[in-house]
């Protein structure tokens, strides 16, 4: 009897071991078939859902589920289950989703996270599926680049357009002049400045500089000095070049010798928040549209007794009198085993047409009227006796703009940028030199790197 | 039972056997629920991550590549696995012995007649059943670097230059072991505690007028009579160690530099943060196996210390 209730038993536990774990073998997906399948289900008039993973950030709001009523509304046969993360447990989101096998339909991503999903082949080209939707890639995102292979994977929506943020009240306080309107600061000159705001001795600290923990606030200015060499021309880590050592030396001279940036080990230990400078304890930061996006504009949301100037972003002495910008683009994406790659790219395509302006960003889609962008926003700014012709400047209208990489994104972005953070907090907190934490990120993610190219 | 049966008439002994045969029967729905839970949950995952540690998967076409071992060669060469494996062992070195001599420590305090001892017992048992993440919230206020009130007296009492904690990778790790044990002594204190109480009083009187002192009964009378309790203790503290996850995960993140990444928090960023599932099974594996080990060990083991009464 318990011979039989043991065969019975592994007989179960090996069926569904394989049911479990068991697949259909080299069958890939075919993008081409998965788009003709799509085109098939939306000509036969039949409902899909489509399942939309973006950034709460993005999809927590009011304009965006006003976008969803009016796409709804234009095509009443493709619904949209939208699915809202929080932008710091994006990546982890994303993978488990696309592990566990759950269909996506579209998804966001910044310039690492989709390269990054590129890389791991999570997408699909949308080359074709555009054609379909009548979105020509080559042109209607101006002078926009195939992602790999001459192929197209990313929908672009946005393009960030970087700039100096500061506090009038904290320069009026240590009555100190504002930036220039248009001659952008070096970054001697910012350093120096945020030197002298700065005040910790009051009832709050005040430092003159904020920051994120994110690459760019340490490598960027060394992206402006190479031209955003960050890989060698056989494909290796370039980040212990001379330019990105002197970067982060300037930022360690910001926080650890003038003391007018919060200490690392404080910014960690706080968890701090990338719109903690809203809170007024700070006097400059380094920022995007976004800032305006989501919080200079939204008062109600980031209350304050202070106004808020905007000067051109920083640029090394060397570049002086030019005006600069990080470039990243955001972008949407459909996910390899989309069934609904053209449904998916029209609502990519609502999206950069009828919702991406509302959340006062500038769309990378020529077709898109963008006549009202600028007045729009000057007049959400007005307040801060911020006038048009800045918002035209700053915010993605001066055509003489000098793009840069903000960050790498070709080989092993994803592990490139959180090595990269995970080491050189050993340089700020004083336990490593600069050197040996860069050529420690190097062999990490060159490692990284091989590996990807392996697969 | 098989002499017995062996002298019944032949209608009693039929009776016999389908007595017994109803009895097993019984004994095997009784145990049907726990053998379907470890079937689903522990012995089919498990077979599971190790096909998956065999096979390049990619479960968004369904394609799997047969690998055989290469991605246990990978782990093996790979000096961040070592690192994790050497951060685990450095965790437990302080996690272990801390948590089950200061859970010791307590339930002999609590063992003693002594006032409030219901209060001061359920002040022990608060860490326990407070939610990790709470508790980690209210660590990282006590730790911070600056205005955190530990670095405060030390800075009152002249150290100009106090340790930075988190962000420190000589203190980091140290720190989240002592978080752990002071996390999960309470439940260790309990179950202590339970087993003292389960030592007769006789044993001691007559200790007493042998004239043994307090070292001496606890060496050769106490110890003894909890040491099932201990090793069952120490088992579970062992692989509570190996498993060390929630404060790396919500306090540092693995790092700095690497310093806190422990096994389970490589398999955790392999898997979810860089997507390389077959990595993550063949460093799962070698959790499992090393974690059979050090069981291993300490059940053949116990022989020497370990006194069933």
């Amino acid at each position: 009897m318990i011979k039989k209730w043991g065969l019975l038993a592994v007989a179960a536990m090996l069926l569904f071991t394989l049911a479990a774990c068991g697949g259909k073998g080299n069958n890939s997906v075919n993008s081409d078939a998965s788009s003709q399948a799509s085109s098939s289900a939306a000509a036969s008039g039949e409902t899909v859902t489509l399942k939309f993973l973006n950034i709460s950030e993005y999809m927590d709001s009011v304009e965006f589920k006003a976008f969803l009523d009016r796409f709804q509304v234009k095509y009443p046969n493709i619904k949209v289950d939208p699915i809202s993360v929080p932008h710091e447990q994006y990546i982890n989101k994303r993978n488990i989703m696309l592990a566990s096998g759950e269909q996506v339909d579209l998804l966001w991503g910044n310039g690492v996270e989709q390269f990054d999903a590129i890389n791991k082949g999570f997408l699909m080209a949308i080359d074709e599926a555009a054609k379909e939707v009548d979105v020509d890639m080559t042109k209607d995102f101006g002078d926009f680049k195939p992602d790999k292979d001459g192929k197209y994977y990313r929908f672009p929506i946005q393009q960030n357009n970087w700039m100096l943020y500061y506090n009038k009240k904290v320069f009026d306080d240590a009555k100190v002049p504002y930036p220039d309107e248009k001659v952008p600061m070096t970054w001697d000159e910012v350093a120096e400045v945020a030197q002298k705001i700065t005040n910790l001795n009051g009832k709050e600290k005040v430092y003159g500089m904020f920051y994120n923990n994110w690459g760019m606030y340490f490598y960027g200015y060394g992206s402006q000095l190479n031209n955003g060499k960050f890989y060698t021309d056989d494909g290796k880590v370039n980040i212990n070049a001379p330019e990105f050592v002197r970067s982060l030396e300037w930022m360690n001279d910001v926080m650890n010798v003038k003391k007018a940036a919060m200490p690392i080990a404080e910014f960690i230990q706080n968890n701090t928040d990338f719109l903690s400078y809203w809170n007024g304890n700070y006097g400059m930061v380094v920022g995007a549209q976004w800032y305006a996006q989501l919080a200079a504009t939204k008062k109600d949301k980031f209350p304050r007794d202070w106004k808020t100037g905007i000067a051109p972003m920083p640029v090394p002495s060397e570049m002086a009198g030019k005006h600069m910008n990080w470039s990243s683009i955001d972008s949407l994406a459909v996910p390899k085993n989309s069934t609904h790659a053209k449904e998916a790219l029209i609502l990519a395509k609502e999206y950069v047409s009828d919702y991406t302006l509302s959340t006062g960003a500038l769309p990378m889609y020529t077709k898109v009227a963008k006549d009202n962008y600028f007045e729009e926003l000057a007049s959400a700014l007005k307040d801060d006796d911020i006038t048009l012709e800045q918002v035209t400047y700053l915010f993605g209208g001066d055509p003489a703009v000098i793009n840069v990489e903000e960050k790498p994104v070709l080989g092993a972005p994803q592990e490139y940028e959180s090595t990269f953070l995970d080491i050189i907090s050993q340089y700020y907190t004083g336990a490593k030199k600069v050197d040996e934490v860069l050529n420690e990120v190097k062999v990490k993610v060159d490692a990284a790197i091989e590996e990807q190219q392996k697969n | 039972m098989a002499t017995i049966l062996k002298n019944m008439p032949e209608r009693k002994l039929s009776r016999a056997y389908s007595l017994e045969r109803l009895e097993r029967r019984a004994g095997l729905m009784f145990a049907l629920p726990v053998i379907v839970g470890f079937l689903l949950f522990v012995l089919i995952p498990m077979i599971c991550v190790f096909l998956l540690s065999l096979y390049k998967v990619d479960l968004m076409s369904n394609t799997f590549e047969f690998k055989r071992f290469e991605y246990y060669d990978k782990m093996l060469h790979d000096p961040d696995f070592w690192k994790s494996v050497r951060n685990t062992l450095y965790y437990m070195v302080i996690y272990v012995p801390l948590t089950l001599a200061l859970g010791l420590g307590m339930a002999l305090i609590l063992n003693t007649k002594m006032r409030a001892r219901g209060l001061v017992r359920t002040f022990f048992i608060i860490p326990y059943i407070t939610t990790y993440v709470a508790t980690l919230v209210v660590w990282n206020v006590f730790l911070h670097p600056t205005e955190g009130p530990v670095n405060s007296l030390l800075v009152s009492l002249g150290i100009a230059n106090p340790p930075q904690y988190m962000v420190d990778t000589d203190w980091a790790l140290p720190m989240l072991a002592l978080i752990g044990a002071w996390k999960d002594v309470g439940y260790h204190c309990i179950l202590f505690l339970a087993a003292l109480q389960g030592v007769s009083k006789d044993y001691y009187e007559a200790s007493s007028i042998d004239g043994a002192g307090r070292f001496q009964r606890f060496k050769h009378i106490t110890f003894p009579l909890i040491s099932p309790t201990s090793f069952f203790l120490l088992l579970i503290t062992i692989i509570g160690g190996l498993q060390a996850f929630y404060q790396m995960a919500l306090l540092t993140k693995g790092g700095p530099a690497f310093s806190t990444t422990t096994m389970t928090y490589h398999i955790y960023r392999s898997a979810f943060e860089y997507y390389n599932f077959s990595y993550a099974s063949a460093v799962g594996m070698f959790l499992f196996l090393l974690t059979l080990v050090l069981i291993a060990i300490n059940w053949f083991g116990q022989k020497k210390w370990v006194f069933y009464q």
